[in-house]
Parts: C-alpha cells; sequence; structure tokens
C-alpha cells in the first residue's frame, strides 16, 4: 500500500498458526471463530495463564471467588470468556 | 460512532476501525472475533491477536495486549444510518518481553462476578516502580489509578507520541483522529 513507511510482517505468529477451522479475511485483519473454536481458545489461553481450565475460570468467576482479580491475566481470560459464551 | 445500515454494517466497521488503529503500530496484526447474528442490543468481543501478546517488531522488545466489547443499538436520526456500536468494557496492556507489565488500562463495569473495580483505570506495571519510592513501593502496581473511559486510538496514539513506537502508516494521525472522534461522540451519550 502507498501509505505504509514499513512493510515487514509484525504480527506473532505463535498463536495464529492453529487457527484452523476458523474463518479468515486476511485484509480485513478478522479471524472469525465459531462456538467451538471460541471455547477452546478461551480454555487454551486460561490454562496458558492462569493454570485452570476454561470450565473452572468460568465456575470461579461466578462464585466471586477470584483473590486477585486485576491481574492482567485475568481480564485477558474474563474477555476469552465473554467471546466464547456468545 | 460506528454505524451503519443495518447492524451486521455497524459491526463490521466498529471491527474494521479497531483493526486499522492497531494496524498504525503493527503491521498485518488480526483480531478475533465470533461469527454469529448481529442484532440490536447484543454485545460482541473482539481480541487482538488471539489475546496474546503483540509484538510490536518495529520496537523490540515491546508487546501490545488488547480486548473490546461493543453494543450494538439504534441510532435513530444519525447521519450514516440507523445502527451504532460502542464500547462497554476494554482491556489494554503495555508490555515489555512478552510477560513483563508496563502499563494496564482496564474497564469491566460488566465483570460484576470478578471483583474487579468497575470504573476504568490504571495499572502503573510493577516494573516501572522504583524499589526506592517512598510510598508502596511493592503495591503500588496493584492500585487502581482512575481514568477517563480510554479508547484503542489514544492508547495506540501513546505508543507513538509517547513511547517511540514507529508509526508504520503516512496517515497514522488522521486514522486515529477519526476513530477517537467516533469514540468520543458514543461514550459521551
Amino acid at each position: 500500500m502507498a501509505d505504509q513507511l514499513v512493510a515487514q510482517p509484525d504480527t506473532d505468529q505463535r498463536d495464529l498458526d492453529d487457527r484452523q477451522g476458523s474463518s479468515e479475511d486476511l485484509e480485513s485483519g478478522m479471524s472469525y471463530l465459531t462456538k467451538e473454536e471460541a471455547e477452546d481458545l478461551f480454555d487454551r489461553q486460561a490454562r496458558k495463564y492462569l493454570g485452570m481450565s476454561g470450565v473452572e475460570f468460568r465456575r470461579q468467576y461466578h462464585a466471586g471467588a477470584f483473590d486477585d482479580p486485576c491481574r492482567s491475566d485475568f481480564i485477558r481470560v474474563y474477555f476469552l470468556m465473554r467471546l466464547a459464551d456468545e | 460512532m460506528p454505524s451503519g445500515r443495518a447492524p451486521a454494517e455497524a459491526v463490521e466497521r466498529y471491527r474494521a476501525q479497531f483493526v486499522e488503529t492497531v494496524r498504525c503500530i503493527a503491521h498485518g496484526s488480526r483480531a478475533s472475533s465470533r461469527e454469529r447474528r448481529y442484532e440490536v442490543d447484543q454485545e460482541y468481543t473482539i481480541a487482538l491477536n488471539r489475546s496474546e501478546p503483540l509484538q510490536l517488531r518495529s520496537s523490540p522488545g515491546r508487546y501490545l495486549s488488547a480486548s473490546q466489547r461493543f453494543r450494538v443499538a439504534r441510532n435513530e436520526g444519525g447521519s450514516t444510518g440507523p445502527f451504532l456500536a460502542y464500547t462497554i468494557e476494554y482491556w489494554y496492556q503495555f508490555l515489555f518481553d512478552d510477560e513483563v507489565e508496563l502499563l494496564a488500562y482496564h474497564w469491566t463495569p460488566e465483570a460484576f462476578a470478578l471483583g474487579q473495580k468497575t470504573y476504568p483505570h490504571l495499572h502503573i506495571g510493577a516494573a516501572m516502580v522504583s524499589v526506592a519510592a517512598p510510598v508502596f513501593p511493592d503495591t503500588f502496581h496493584k492500585k487502581h489509578v482512575p481514568s477517563g473511559q480510554v479508547s484503542i486510538e489514544s492508547v495506540v496514539r501513546f505508543a507513538i507520541e509517547e513511547l517511540g513506537v514507529p508509526p508504520l502508516r503516512r496517515d497514522w494521525s488522521d486514522i486515529l483522529d477519526r476513530g477517537q472522534r467516533q469514540f468520543d461522540d458514543d461514550q459521551l451519550e
């Protein structure tokens, strides 16, 4: 594109490469997830960042059981729970 | 505000503005959202880079995380369409080396069960607080510094103008100005 100053790829690909099944629109930059894919992403990131399953995160969330909910990793997973619950 | 002739159009405009904004500093960045029916009074989530920190390769060691939730509403009399999409929650985070939090902006008024402060606030990363600070050297990163509602556009502008992240487009300021106007119009309602 004419208005690009730098043309090198800048996306962290670590978790983008396993997006099989999702609908990807490269030009718009959107990846459209099915409910199952969103639930899987939520579960994986809950395990990675908080060491618990998505099911356990959802249970503790609704029980108000988090000791330190302001940690950004809780917020990170909270948004993915919302995405999965849509 | 991102608006349209149908709810779907308002949603797509909202998402497009989000991606275009982030692409001012992260070329080729992508965001995830659900594929579903678009209806009035429904909420939608958009997560940058599948909620992984996105490396800003033009600025080694710097990463950005960002997610937003937004809602579709009627916009009777709107000049660009009868539907709009507006931000209801967000989370932005700057990191160094993928794991050291520098700053985090939180606004999650609908996270009723999280026990989180529901007003918009800022966290200063623990790594940014000197151990010689006269007060709260070990706990200041847990303090909720009140903020106004912060747009993704102002976060990207902060990265460019204050953190020295090089913009990737010559028209970056125009893109951010346009999105900020939309955000301001929307959030004041």
